[in-house]
């Protein structure tokens, strides 16, 4: 699904070079769920800035779904974007002048769909996150936990291949994190691959395989500290959710 | 274009938007009424006043020997102004009258004419010498005034006049006067109408500019006298240079002053002047401050919204998407901004006209008017749409 080799990735200011990714390469096939951790500052916001088209790179080869995506134009990545990703951020990124209909319907206007398809996916999306009752709500009128399983339904209707999150529980207290996880878990047995970054380790060994970002490059793709951590963090959790 | 979502977001920004609607209707109000008023002085200016004013010069003499008491002297004087101005080379006519043209007003009375029922009132002038060609005018009818039609005893009242074929056709209406006679109000003085002028124009209150009555009177006595000379193309100039060594040769007991009928009527008209400028400022100030209004309020809306435009783009906008987004906008609240304006445009023509004599607003001047302001709109959206539309899709992953 995606495949990156040596990506290079230098943000440039006045005064100063940041190196943000360095020889960063992963692997993520079809249907994974990967959780990315990291101190902060590492990188795992420009590599999922990266892989979502989101942003340019400067060296190194990325494949996505099949697709060497270094030379596409700027409408391009637009439409990739909009078809075959679906984006969950920190700050839930809703519109705040549209209701929650309207703001899940935004990806699929821009991908030109008929109103009664639109409807029928906005709809049946709302029902998967359990907001259908408050479709004419305003963001500002919802939690932070149902503000995000909006966006989730944002995703949702737009049916992607990929689902990138950017620490989607991060603004979110622990029983509202593991609703969304929830929702997670339950589209990526559908199928859809996801690719998330977490500093919380109750939420990262939720993923299949956990991936850690040191200074712009992925660390031990496989160790059996992470096992470990799993473990611990479960029952952790375990004593936390009472 | 989705309106149906962005006119719903656009409720809940009334405020900004009330601002920008209510200044375009306030901006089209104002704009199109004052190019009316501009178009209503244009064609006051563009009216002609049926003489050849370009080549027309006035010169005026006030005595101030004490012989200007006696009318054979005066008479005299007279004569001999008359006879060397029209020997002065370029000079085409000389009439001693007391008419200038442009002058916004002159001499008027009230009169009766034989077959019209009502009393009327004209402008009123005497003139001596070649009247018509002093003027440059055109006779529709009859004929110019002869030295016979001039009373030898100055002061017996004249016996004919010249009039305008308005004031003909407002008497007798279209068909030949010559012949018709107009008495004062009371019947006396009766002076029959031999000649009609092809057209006449002087601008005067209660409107009787197009209305003029000339006899072959003296307009001459001893506070001074009044002299409208006409000269050949080009020769104004030399012509005027000249007058006053003429005059002050055939009698050298007076003060002499000298103009062009062009500089009268450019002072006649710089009240319409002064209004067209000002308007003209008022319209472009105006203009510019809405456009830099959009340009204001839209800015500001395109900086406040950043994350939202970045996070359209993660969701798949084009920058294409993004521009139509704010020009859709921007067309939204100018269309409702003018639809009001047309509704103000109307109301402010209509006090307009109640309280001055202002002219009634033409639909095409309010066409015009709404598609100018409606390109100002879309020209002052470009460039904060053009922003909008560059801001990075990594900007909605950015947490601040
Ligand atoms: N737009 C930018 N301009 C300049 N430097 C940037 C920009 N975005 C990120 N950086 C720098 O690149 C490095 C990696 O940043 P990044 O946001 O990817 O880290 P992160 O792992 O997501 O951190 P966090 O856990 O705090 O979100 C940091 O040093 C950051 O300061
Ligand atoms: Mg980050």
């Amino acid at each position: 699904m995606l495949e990156m080799k040596n990506i290079k990735k230098v943000y440039r200011t006045d005064t100063i070079q940041t190196h943000a990714l360095e020889d960063f390469s992963l692997l993520v096939e079809s249907g994974e769920f990967v959780s990315v951790m990291g101190p902060s500052g590492s990188g795992k916001t420009t590599f999922l800035n990266v892989a979502g088209l989101l942003d340019t790179f400067d060296s190194g080869t990325y494949i996505l779904d099949g697709k060497d995506v270094s030379k596409l134009s700027d409408s391009e990545m637009s439409r990739i974007r909009n078809r075959a990703i679906g984006f969950v951020f920190q700050s839930f990124n809703l519109i705040p002048d549209l209701n929650v209909f309207d703001n899940v319907d935004v990806p699929l206007r821009y991908r030109g769909l008929g109103a009664a398809d639109r409807k029928q996916r906005i709809e049946r999306a709302l029902d998967l996150v359990g907001l259908s009752s408050r479709a004419k709500h305003l963001p500002s009128q919802l939690s932070g936990g149902q503000q995000q399983r909006v966006a989730v339904a944002r995703v949702l209707a737009g049916d992607p291949k990929l689902i990138l999150a950017d620490e989607p529980t991060g603004n979110l207290d622990s029983l509202m994190a593991r609703e969304i996880m929830d929702l997670l878990d339950r589209i990526n047995a559908s199928g859809t691959t996801i690719v998330m970054v977490t500093h919380s380790p109750e939420c990262a060994v939720r993923a299949q395989r956990q991936i850690h970002v040191l200074d712009g490059r992925v660390v031990d793709l496989e160790t059996p500290r992470i096992s470990l951590a799993r473990n611990e963090v479960s029952a952790g959790m375990a004593s936390t959710l009472g | 274009m989705p309106i149906g979502p962005i006119v719903r977001a656009m409720k809940h920004n009334r405020t900004r938007f009330a601002l920008i609607i209510f200044e375009i209707a306030i901006t089209l109000a104002i704009v199109t009424n004052a190019v009316n008023m501009i178009l209503a002085q244009r064609e006051q200016m563009k009216k002609t006043s049926g003489f050849d004013d370009d080549n027309i010069l006035w010169a005026s003499a006030v005595p101030f020997a004490p012989e200007f008491k006696e009318q054979s002297y005066i008479e005299n004087v007279v004569m001999g102004d008359l006879r060397a101005i029209r020997a002065i080379p370029g000079v085409k006519a000389v009439a001693a009258t007391g008419f200038l043209p442009w002058q916004g007003g002159g001499s008027s009375g009230t009169m009766k004419a034989e077959g019209y029922p009502d009393k009327f009132q004209a402008q009123t002038y005497g003139a001596r010498g070649d009247l018509l060609g002093a003027l440059g005018a055109k006779l529709k009818y009859g004929r110019a005034f002869t030295e016979n039609d001039t009373p030898v005893d100055p002061n017996e009242s004249t016996k004919v006049c010249i009039i305008s074929s308005k004031l003909s056709e407002k008497l007798w209406g279209k068909a030949n006067p010559i012949g018709r006679v107009i008495t004062s109000t009371e019947g006396q003085t009766p002076r029959t109408v031999v000649g009609v002028l092809d057209e006449f124009y002087n601008p005067y209150s209660w409107n009787i500019g197009d209305y003029v009555r000339f006899t072959p009177g003296r307009a001459y006595d001893g506070t001074g006298s009044f002299y409208l000379i006409r000269s050949e193309p080009g020769a104004s100039k030399s012509v005027a240079d000249a007058l006053e060594k003429t005059l002050v040769k055939v009698n050298a007991g007076r003060v002499f002053r000298v103009g062009t009928v062009p500089q009268v009527k450019e002072r006649y008209f710089s009240g319409n002047t002064l209004v067209i400028r000002a308007m003209t400022a008022v319209i472009v100030v105006l203009v510019f401050i809405t456009a830099l209004g959009i340009l204001g309020i839209t800015s500001l809306a395109v900086a406040e919204r950043t994350k939202q435009i970045g996070t359209r783009r993660a969701l798949g906008a084009t920058k294409g998407d993004i521009l139509k987004h704010f020009l859709t906008e921007n067309w939204i609240v100018t269309s409702i901004g003018l639809f009001l304006g047309i509704i103000a445009t109307y109301a402010l023509n209509f006090f307009l006209v109640s309280q001055l004599t202002d002219t009634k607003m033409p639909w095409y001047l309010v066409g015009v008017g709404v598609v100018l302001l409606w390109l100002n709109g879309l020209v002052a959206t470009i460039p904060p749409a053009l922003r909008a539309a560059s801001v990075s899709p990594a900007i909605a992953t950015r947490t601040v």
